[in-house]
């Protein structure tokens, strides 16, 4: 017999939850001056080869992280012409990078060389860029989102997406499944978030499996089924949303952040279209990383 | 929410992680990076604690 109840007991006998503990101060700050402030630009980026690469301007610089050093990429040279996007390809040191006059560059930063230019990818400024194996995915202020094999001679992208009514300011490829099976996830300042899948696979017409009344299924189809359309399309949002992970333990969950007006993030199924679970963060998100089942969400907060 | 970085005086607007998901970098208003050790390896320390090479260990 104790003198402690059996409630206690167990309380008293079940592990204590670790807290994380993490650093609250920066290891290392670095001026970067020119660095734009704009919500719907995506101007830093880092390689698989731990190289840290940042448009400022009409510049990009590369921070490479072993030793320290900063190395100048490029300039666009035209001071009308700004840096509005760089991503570096999945594996290696190839850089794509957008600018505010829709065109795109492709770097090779080991050597520092310009591999390739399309000048004219896009009619106004190219916010966001996302790769899979050879493939460039672009999003723009021109509402379209377009995709590239860079391997190929043609400036022409092979398809063309147009699911946003206003930019596109983020986009993510899914990395599960490899390459050949991956759905692409873009966010727009139409509020919207779209899921393409570029193998032109549609939902069945019995795919809608829970009828409108019932709320739980809120992805909507495209007006038209056909291929440029996306596979999904989620409205839930009332602000702008950049911030788009992929789950890398889960195939097919997405997370999505919404900008000052919404401050929430949503969890998706993107195999039926039905939101996970919502989160008020109480600011801004402007980016998200899915980190072994932890969430990671940046506000904008202004600290002091 | 596991925590909360503060020092930028404007802003976040950017975010990166490193490829071995340690340390993240953040670029906001004020015009700088700052990179955080958001994610340290708590294994890596334990294990090296562990290690069969710590020969004082073995002395008994």
């Amino acid at each position: 017999m104790s003198p402690v109840r059996a409630e206690s007991r167990q309380l008293l006998e079940s592990p204590r939850r670790q807290l994380r503990s993490v650093c609250k101060t920066p290891y290392r700050v670095l001026d970067a001056p020119d660095l734009a402030d704009d919500f719907y630009l995506n101007l830093v980026d880092w390689s698989s080869t731990n190289v840290l690469g940042v448009g400022l301007g009409s510049c990009v610089y590369l921070w490479t992280a072993h030793n320290a050093s900063v190395n100048k990429l490029c300039d666009l040279g035209a001071p009308q012409d700004q840096v509005s996007s760089v991503s570096w390809v999945q594996k290696g040191t190839t850089l794509a990078v957008g600018t505010t006059t829709g065109r795109l560059h492709i770097y090779d930063a080991t050597t520092l060389t310009l591999l390739r230019t399309y000048s004219q990818a896009h009619n106004q400024r190219i916010g966001a860029l996302a790769w899979n194996a050879h493939i460039l995915s672009s999003g723009s202020r021109d509402r379209m989102v377009h995709h590239r094999d860079v391997r190929e001679a043609t400036h022409r992208p092979f398809k063309r997406c147009t699911g946003h009514k206003q930019e596109v300011c983020g986009l993510k490829w899914s990395g599960d499944g490899g390459p050949q099976a991956a759905t692409l996830a873009s966010g727009g300042n139409d509020n919207k978030v779209c899921i393409w899948d570029l193998r032109g696979s549609r939902r069945a017409a019995a795919g809608r499996p829970i009828g409108p009344g019932s709320g739980n299924t809120s992805g909507s189809a495209g007006e038209d089924a056909a291929g440029d359309a996306p596979l999904w399309k989620f409205h839930e949002h009332t602000a702008a949303v950049k911030a788009l992970a992929w789950d890398p333990h889960v195939s097919g969950v997405l997370a999505t952040g919404g900008g000052t007006q919404d401050k929430h993030i949503r969890f998706w199924n993107v195999l039926n279209g039905s939101m996970l679970n919502e989160l008020d963060t109480g600011s801004q998100v402007c980016l998200l990383i899915l980190v072994k089942s932890t969430i990671t969400d940046f506000g904008a907060r202004f600290a002091t | 929410m596991v925590a909360s970085l503060t020092g930028h005086t404007h802003r976040v607007l950017y975010l990166a992680m490193s490829p071995d998901g340690e340390t993240i970098v953040t670029g906001a208003g004020d015009e700088t990076l700052r990179f955080w050790n958001a994610f340290p390896k708590r294994e890596n320390t334990e294990l090296k604690r562990e290690s069969r090479l710590d020969y004082g260990r073995l002395i008994r």
